[in-house]
């Protein structure tokens, strides 16, 4: 499956790096502004209700930091993904301490999303908002990462920390259910 | 709706969605799934979600702001210090010379023109006129440098190979002297130009 093994790092990424290393700081923001919106989206995908301009600003800030140090094994949005993923994590920690937010719980994956994106006026689209919110965390999040964003299951397995099986199976078995709560 | 049961075209679905596909392989996949209602029906689930993801509302990023907030790219951080430390070597070297040709110009001024130059910094005395400028003797710590410079003269005036040459002997230059000042042949210059003994 040679087409599926995409560059680690898209050549204009690694250009855009190269020049913000050398000191062009307009490079930082070309690669801020093709990679904001969809870390955003991921961000969102995990649940995270309030914060993430938040998220996604500390993402970047961290990942600028520690740039130099990036050796391409991944693409550069993998990576961000990786970053974001672990930032979550550690937001979702705090406001439980604080007990602000109600945790999400592997059984409770639904409710979390019957106050997002109230606006669905298509049936289907309705539908297809319903399955993929019933689904598990870990199950939505492979999914989307396979459907929404194109990554491969090797990045997938990265940025949520299983193995490239893992990660096919979770997908698959996503799919599965969103078919058969479709198609019902 | 069934599964197609080739699990390779159904791996190629997603790459096919987001338009990763070339050449042979997608040719062969986008054949497939116009003769396999199976795999037809899967990529427009595959496509649907996406969409409905899609349209999901998520605030809008400032891409400004973030910029704005990034660490500075180490090129741009380190520059300054480099030529910072241009500066001080050089200043550093202005300031070795200008003390070396006020020493001498007080020498020359209260003891006249001695007969050899053999101060304690080891500069020769100034070439006549017509021929290459004399440099401080190869044994002495200044070997190479253009006595006019090590004879009090400014670095305004100096070529750039010239300061780098300064810089480079200023490299050279070790915190401690190998031997002790000769203040027995310096004392006799002394001596000797005011007359006493």
């Amino acid at each position: 499956m040679s087409q599926g093994d995409r560059p680690t790092l898209d050549a204009s990424d690694s250009d855009l790096i190269s020049r913000w290393l050398a000191g062009d700081e307009r490079a930082a923001s070309m690669l801020v502004e093709k990679h904001a919106d969809p870390v955003a989206r991921y961000v969102s995908s995990l649940g995270l209700r309030g914060g993430i301009d938040e998220v996604v600003q500390d993402t970047f800030v961290r990942a600028f930091g520690s740039l130099a140090s990036f050796r391409g094994d991944s693409s550069l949005r993998t990576w961000l993904f990786t970053i974001a993923r672990r930032l979550v994590a550690d937001a979702r920690r705090a406001l439980r301490r604080q007990r602000d937010v109600a945790e999400v719980q592997e059984n409770d994956a639904a409710t979390e999303y019957d106050s997002l994106d109230h606006l669905i006026a298509d049936e289907s689209q309705q539908r297809m908002h319903e399955a993929i919110g019933r689904l598990s965390p870990t199950q939505r999040e492979v999914f989307l990462l396979r459907v929404n964003d194109g990554l491969s299951y090797k990045e997938i397995a990265a940025v949520v920390g299983t193995t490239e099986g893992a990660a096919r199976v979770h997908y698959h078995n996503a799919l599965r259910q969103v078919k058969e709560r479709l198609y019902v | 709706m069934s599964d197609c049961s080739n699990v390779e075209m159904r791996e190629w679905l997603p790459e096919l969605l987001h338009d990763r596909l070339e050449g042979n392989v997608r040719s062969r996949v986008e054949a497939h799934v116009v003769g396999c209602a199976d795999c037809t029906a899967e990529l427009e689930v595959l496509r649907a979600a996406r969409a409905v993801w899609q349209a999901r509302s998520v605030p809008r990023m400032d891409v400004r702001a973030i910029a704005a907030a990034l660490p500075r790219p180490r090129a741009a951080r380190a520059a300054p210090a480099r030529a910072s430390r241009s500066v001080w070597r050089i200043a550093a070297a202005v300031t070795f010379v200008g003390l070396g040709g006020v020493s001498l110009a007080v020498v020359r001024q209260y003891f006249g023109e001695p007969a050899v130059v053999t101060d304690t910094t080891g500069v020769a005395r100034p070439a006549p006129s017509g021929r290459e400028p004399a440099t401080a003797r190869p044994d002495s710590l200044l070997a190479g440098i253009p006595v006019s410079l090590t004879a009090g003269g400014g670095v305004a005036d100096l070529a750039d190979e010239d300061i780098e040459a300064l810089i480079g002997a200023l490299d050279r230059l070790e915190a401690v002297p190998h031997a002790e000042p000769d203040t027995a042949t310096f004392g006799r210059i002394v001596s000797g130009a005011t007359g006493g003994n």
